[in-house]
């Protein structure tokens, strides 16, 4: 799962502290959720950026679930409730989400020319050509990776939030988590039947509402 | 659309998807006769739900690009460095 390349970025006291935070915030505690954010926030970040710098040692045919990597990290498996385990996931998705479409978001402030943005030379992506300038300055070629535009799917998303909160959230667990039917079931609480129904109908409705944006 | 008339919509999908072509044609007809604003919605929804490879098909970090520092020298070939393709690998440094 995890390879020698990558680096261990929680010590083990900080799992302890993540597992024991999350079990405080399963038992009410707001405050545990406050000192869990920046946490797992920082880590998936960090996951976010090395997968965005293309440093990734394994190059994955499945449906890739960021939040998954993050969880097998972060949290004592022998300690955590399966409530902690959806939990982690929902919020971790929800992150996901947002580290993902501000990233995007930069990305189009920089191709603007938007003086207010500072950016380093690893964000100046240069979208439509799939160039990075590498740190000598030349010009690299990415593979073929399948471009999508967060911001776009992000505006949408919001709107079916509006129309059917739990719906969104299904989708933010399965989209931006990568969540399998079985787990985005577990922490939003219906069976897999439901999730499949609901995913289907999601998938269908994202789909026309993308192509009507002429953005993906 | 409100969140009533989204439920309603998704009910009469899950029903219409579920149904055999012909079934789907009839209920859709009178469909149309009963409501055509909430026909149209359930045709075009119907069809975009035939789409093979749906944009959330993949996840999020499947989007992400793939991993650049490949050592193989195999992978760059047919690869496109600013003007050049490189064609084939001539020896190594």
């Amino acid at each position: 799962m995890t390879s020698n390349s990558q680096p261990v970025l929680m010590q083990t006291n900080e799992m302890g502290e993540v597992t024991r935070l999350l079990h405080e915030w399963s038992g009410g505690s707001d405050a545990a959720l406050a000192s869990l954010f920046p946490l797992i926030y920082d880590d998936l970040r960090a996951m976010a950026n090395r997968h965005l710098r293309r440093e990734r040692s394994e190059h994955t045919l499945q449906r890739t679930a960021l939040v998954h990597e993050a969880f097998l990290r972060m949290v004592d498996q022998r300690q955590v409730t399966w409530e902690g385990r959806s939990q982690f996931f929902a919020i971790a998705s929800q992150m996901m989400r947002r580290i993902l479409v501000d990233h995007a978001r930069r990305r189009s402030a920089a191709k603007r020319g938007d003086r207010a943005e500072h950016l380093s030379l690893d964000d100046l992506i240069q979208h439509d050509e799939e160039r990075l300038v590498d740190s000598a300055g030349d010009a690299i070629s990415l593979g073929d990776a399948p471009r999508v535009d967060f911001e776009a799917i992000d505006t949408v998303l919001k709107r079916l939030e509006v129309m059917d909160p739990q719906q969104g959230k299904l989708v933010e667990l399965r989209f931006f988590g990568g969540l399998s039917i079985k787990d985005t079931a577990d922490v939003i609480g219906v069976s897999p039947a439901t999730v499949k129904r609901e995913w289907a109908i999601a998938r269908a409705w994202l789909q026309r509402e993308l192509h009507a944006e002429e953005r993906v | 659309m409100t969140p009533e008339r989204w439920r309603r919509v998704k009910e009469i999908f899950a029903h219409a998807s579920a149904l055999a072509v012909e079934a789907r044609e009839k209920y859709l007809t009178s469909l149309e006769l009963d409501d055509a604003e909430l026909h149209a919605e359930i045709v075009s929804l119907l069809a975009a739900h035939e789409t093979a490879d749906a944009v959330v098909d993949l996840s999020a970090a499947d989007y992400l690009p793939n991993e650049l520092r490949d050592t193989s020298a195999d992978s760059w070939i047919g690869r496109r460095i600013g003007a050049y393709k490189l064609i084939a690998l001539l020896g190594r440094g």
